[in-house]
């Protein structure tokens, strides 16, 4: 039952945004609150069930005065087997909460759960904002994903800010594919020039089971009108002998027709844990008939891994 | 006579160009915004003038001041603001508020303070705004 609610949900929120204004989501009328979400279908020939409701997430925001405040919650694994013969069970994650306060323009303190702030990609690490359906392989393995602690913002001058990062208690939830951390601190830079976006990072954070581990990062990132280019490099070091010493890789986004886009990635990395090192091709096609809502197609190669796959996926954001 | 039409025909085509300004409330807190300050505001990287929170207007997506706006002074493409609201509507930011008429636009920019928004410059004339940038479509 929950599965065919989900399904017509899904159906039924393409329709719900119209189709200019870049606005989204639901303006409560009367107060500063903002309803909105997204979701996405997946198909992967790697995935048991292969077709999946992979999420169905709530956006809520809202901004008073110098406050803002930001929670995701998603379902998650929401399989189409009408049949009952589905393995995996729904799940419920509360991705984002938190609370910022912006003491000027240059300044601003936030707590809670959040997106650790580092690099491009984790920054906006879902399927509709993304050129591509599957996430480059770094994410979920060289730092913690998401932060439950504090984060302040310093600007630098228009162009160049700083952003410090800690966590010195245990998360409150759990999530897949990300790093479940005790401690993180993080300092990043990020930079712009008109096109052209670029950011350091470094940090340390220590697992759950007590592991400590150090990462560098440098990201570029070039947003054309007809090429986008994005490259993320991460190192890791650690104390331990299953750890990941570095992962990165390059993209490009040919923005061909007005709603088509062209997608390549290489990514390579290393993991002592598995004792694997190879390198990951990634060819893709998207189609975004409007603004907020976007069909994409992908063939992921391994090198070494027998994981190459075909990932098919419907996504929305309403 | 050549001349004299070429001159004329030169003259008609700069009396046609459609002059932008950008307006602020008439007690908007600067006398001029630079075009990056601008972009700032529209972009919802900048949200606070003198520690007050401005509201920032826009017209709707098929305004032929918007696309001239957009073009010369956001300098981006439809598609590429697209792609950028998207982004930023999952970091919790929103589009400035959509005016759909003058009328509407000078109304919140008496009303409320501070404001900014942008206009025909002959239309303006009759207002009592605060003219922070001009530039001319092309």
């Amino acid at each position: 039952m929950f599965r065919r609610v989900s399904l017509i949900i899904l159906l039924l929120l393409t329709l719900l945004k119209a189709d200019d204004n870049l606005a989204y989501g639901w303006d409560v009328p009367e107060s500063s609150l903002n309803i909105g979400g997204y979701s996405d279908l997946i198909y992967d020939t790697q995935r048991e069930p292969e077709l999946l409701i992979d999420d169905i997430a709530l956006l809520v925001s809202a901004t008073k005065n110098r406050f803002d405040f930001l929670a995701e919650m998603e379902f998650s694994h929401i399989s189409l087997d009408f049949n009952e013969k589905a393995s995996r069970e729904v799940e419920f994650y509360v991705e984002q909460l938190h609370l910022s306060y912006n003491f000027n323009e240059e300044q601003m303190l936030r707590v809670g759960r959040f997106n650790s702030q580092i690099g491009f990609w984790n920054m906006i690490p879902i399927p509709i904002l993304e050129d591509t359906t599957t996430k480059p392989h770094f994410l979920g393995h060289m730092f913690p994903r998401y932060t439950f602690g504090a984060m302040f913002k310093q600007e630098i001058d228009e162009n160049n800010k700083l952003l410090l990062t800690l966590q010195k208690n245990r998360d409150f939830t759990h999530q897949e594919y990300a790093l479940e951390s005790k401690e993180h601190l993080s300092l990043a830079y990020y930079g712009e020039k008109d096109d052209l976006l670029w950011h350091l990072s470094i940090g340390e954070y220590e697992d759950t089971s007590e592991n400590d581990f150090n990462y560098l990062g440098l990201a570029l990132q070039y947003d054309g009108e007809d090429i986008g280019l994005q490259s993320e490099v991460y190192m890791q070091e650690s104390n331990v002998k299953n750890y990941v010493p570095y992962s990165g890789y390059a993209q490009a986004t040919w923005h061909f027709e007005e709603h088509q886009d062209l997608v390549g990635r290489v990514e390579r990395y290393k993991d002592t844990g598995l004792n694997v090192e190879e390198n990951i091709y990634l060819f893709g096609y998207a189609y975004r008939p409007t603004p907020n809502m976007a069909l994409k197609a992908e063939y992921i190669k391994h090198s070494v891994l027998p994981i190459n796959q075909m990932v098919y996926s419907f996504s929305v954001l309403f | 006579m050549k001349k004299l039409i070429l001159f004329f025909l030169f003259l008609s085509l700069l009396l046609t160009s459609q002059e932008l300004i950008v307006v602020g409330n008439n007690t908007f807190p600067l006398k001029s915004l630079s075009k990056e300050e601008i972009k700032d505001f529209y972009l919802s990287k900048h949200r606070f003038i003198e520690e007050e929170k401005i509201l920032v207007m826009n017209f709707g997506n098929s305004n032929d001041l918007r696309t001239c706006f957009e073009k010369n002074i956001l300098e981006k493409s439809k598609r590429s603001l697209e792609r950028y609201w998207r982004r930023a509507y999952y970091k919790g930011k929103r589009p400035p508020k959509v005016v759909k008429s003058n009328e509407m636009l000078f109304s919140y920019l008496e009303a409320v303070a501070p404001s900014l928004g942008y206009c025909d410059a002959n239309i303006s004339l009759e207002h009592n705004v605060t003219v922070l940038f001009r530039i001319s479509c092309d």
